[in-house]
């Protein structure tokens, strides 16, 4: 009799594992069938293992990495830090002149035309510039990433703050809120979603640039972990390093949507069907 | 002395290049405290406006409005204004919605103003709904935040813009028992804007009507059916015969604008 109760949880309980494993594996089979193909080849020797290791291969050279020799680990810690870094002044930055844009014409017209011609530029291109001014340490990372996370961040709280209903602020003026309790609890708040739209695209491009910049001017960091990987023929390391960083901007990813649908439980989803990837 | 004076006031608007554009002209109207004045008219005739410049949330171009003998030159909570389409924070709840005004202004201490916010949610009927946002309500029910909202901040004068336009005729009726029962009970002075004449009689001492653009005052109709009333009203041929006099000041206006 005792035993039965917690037997048909147990049960249950592994039912639902299998419901969640089952659903996994259907929301996943394409990464699964591509992981299946290049162990295949790899393992086949349709493609030669020196240039495509095995997935396990490079797998193993990852959980060494990170729990065998701990080498990894300064690595991510160097290109998190520079990424973080760069991510969270351009956000700070480019919120304050986002809403500054946005609430003072003056500012608008000077910062404006300059935006949208730099906007566009590859501010990959300017980083000799930064190196050869701030040298090939931190600071010259960090402030690459900060330029080109600045503008994403500012483009969508400019858009973001003038979005605001007017009627919201004429709501709030006639019951005698003062003009910082307007910008704190009803400009900032309806210009959120915006702004953590911004966030999300300039975190991807801090993935895009740790990676290149650590390529080609570091001694330390996931970008120079590859590469080092690369000229020394390691293929399974550098496989190893890849995934790693594809694993971490997916994780920062996740966790800014994560944060997205804890912050603005308060908006209609109606209008952010399409964007849920 | 008048609570509202509206002296002469015109309300021009211009911007870049498009032609001035003229949304009222000349307006005179003083309204007595207690007054529940309804204003009907043709789709923008500058009622709003109008009701923005008692606001404070514009100055007219022309003319002045004073409160209580004193120039209104920016809002002010006395002067409490619920918006078309109910404008509310929809980033907060019920309860931090109509909490809104007490906590901006922070005059009395916090738990008088959860008191006070938890009794407005009662009378608007909203009990049981304080934790949940504006997306998860009804028309009706974000309307009656939006009062609330305003009523709270306890003002001398309440401004409504079309507050029943946009809900479903039955929530609309109730509401206007609502609010005639809010005004019988505090009698404070009420503008009103409607685009329903029957709307405009059942509520109103006094209804203005307005001409199309720009808006000028036509004609001014009182109203002598005695408060409270029920409803019944409708049903007199009294009533059936001021609304066709409306209704031909405002025919007259709406085939203007064609």
């Amino acid at each position: 009799m005792t035993g039965r109760p917690s037997r048909a949880a147990s049960e249950e309980g592994m039912k639902v594992s299998v419901r969640l494993i089952i659903g996994f594996v259907k929301k996943w089979y394409p990464l699964i069938l591509l992981i299946c193909v290049w162990e295949g080849v790899s393992r086949t020797k349709m493609v030669d293992p020196f240039y495509l290791p095995p997935f396990t291969l490079s797998m193993k050279a990852l959980l060494e990495g990170l729990f065998v020799n701990g080498d990894i680990w300064l690595h991510i810690e160097m290109s998190l830090f520079r990424a973080g870094a760069g991510l969270v002044s351009s956000i700070v930055v480019g919120t304050v002149i986002g809403l500054l844009m946005a609430r003072y014409a003056p500012v608008n017209s000077f910062l404006d035309p300059l935006i949208s011609i730099i906007f566009p530029t590859p501010k990959l291109a300017l980083f000799p510039i930064l190196i050869f001014w701030f040298g090939i340490g931190q600071m010259s990372k960090i402030l690459l990433i900060a330029m080109t996370c600045f503008f994403p961040v500012v483009v969508n709280t400019y858009a973001g703050v003038k979005n605001v209903d007017k009627y919201l602020i004429w709501n709030a003026l006639t019951k005698g809120a003062s003009g910082s309790q307007i910008l704190r609890k009803v400009i900032l708040p309806a210009a959120m979603p915006f702004i953590f739209t911004g966030i999300r695209v300039a975190s991807s491009f801090a993935f895009i640039l740790i990676v290149a910049s650590e390529m080609i001017a570091a001694n330390d960091g996931l970008g120079f972990f590859i590469i080092a990987a690369e000229r020394t023929f390691n293929s399974d390391v550098m496989f190893a390093g890849i995934m790693l960083i594809g694993t971490l901007g997916f994780g920062v990813d996740r966790f800014i949507l994560y944060l997205q649908k804890r912050l603005f439980v308060w908006r209609d989803m109606g209008e952010e069907r399409g964007s849920g990837i | 002395m008048f609570k509202i004076e509206i002296q002469d006031v015109s309300k021009v608007f211009r911007s870049g290049k498009a032609p001035a554009l003229t949304a009222l002209k000349d307006i005179r109207l003083n309204v007595q405290e207690g007054e529940f004045v309804t204003i009907v008219g043709p789709s923008g005739c500058g009622k709003s406006t109008l009701l923005y410049l008692i606001a404070g949330l514009e100055t007219p171009t022309e003319g002045q409005i004073l409160i209580d003998g004193i120039r209104v030159n920016k809002p002010d909570p006395k002067v409490g204004i619920v918006f078309q389409e109910f404008r509310i924070f929809l980033w907060r709840t019920v309860f931090k919605n109509i909490l809104f005004g007490l906590e901006v202004q922070n005059k009395l201490p916090k738990n008088r103003q959860i008191e006070l916010a938890k009794e407005y949610i009662e009378m608007v009927g909203l009990s049981g709904f304080e934790n949940r946002y504006p997306k998860e309500l009804s028309g009706g029910m974000k309307q009656r935040v939006a009062i609330a909202q305003t009523l709270i901040c306890s003002p001398e004068i309440i401004l409504m813009d079309e507050p029943l336009g946009s809900v479903d005729s039955l929530t609309r009726e109730v509401l206007q028992h609502e609010i005639m029962r809010l005004w019988e009970k505090e009698r404070k002075a009420i503008l009103f804007v409607t685009h329903s004449i029957d709307e405009a009689i059942f509520l109103g001492t006094r209804v203005v009507v307005f001409s199309a653009r720009p808006g000028v005052i036509r004609e001014t109709f009182d109203v002598d059916f005695p408060y409270p009333r029920t409803g019944e009203e409708k049903n007199d041929p009294k009533f059936g015969k001021l609304r066709s006099r409306i209704w031909d000041v405002i025919e007259r206006e709406v085939v203007k604008t064609r």
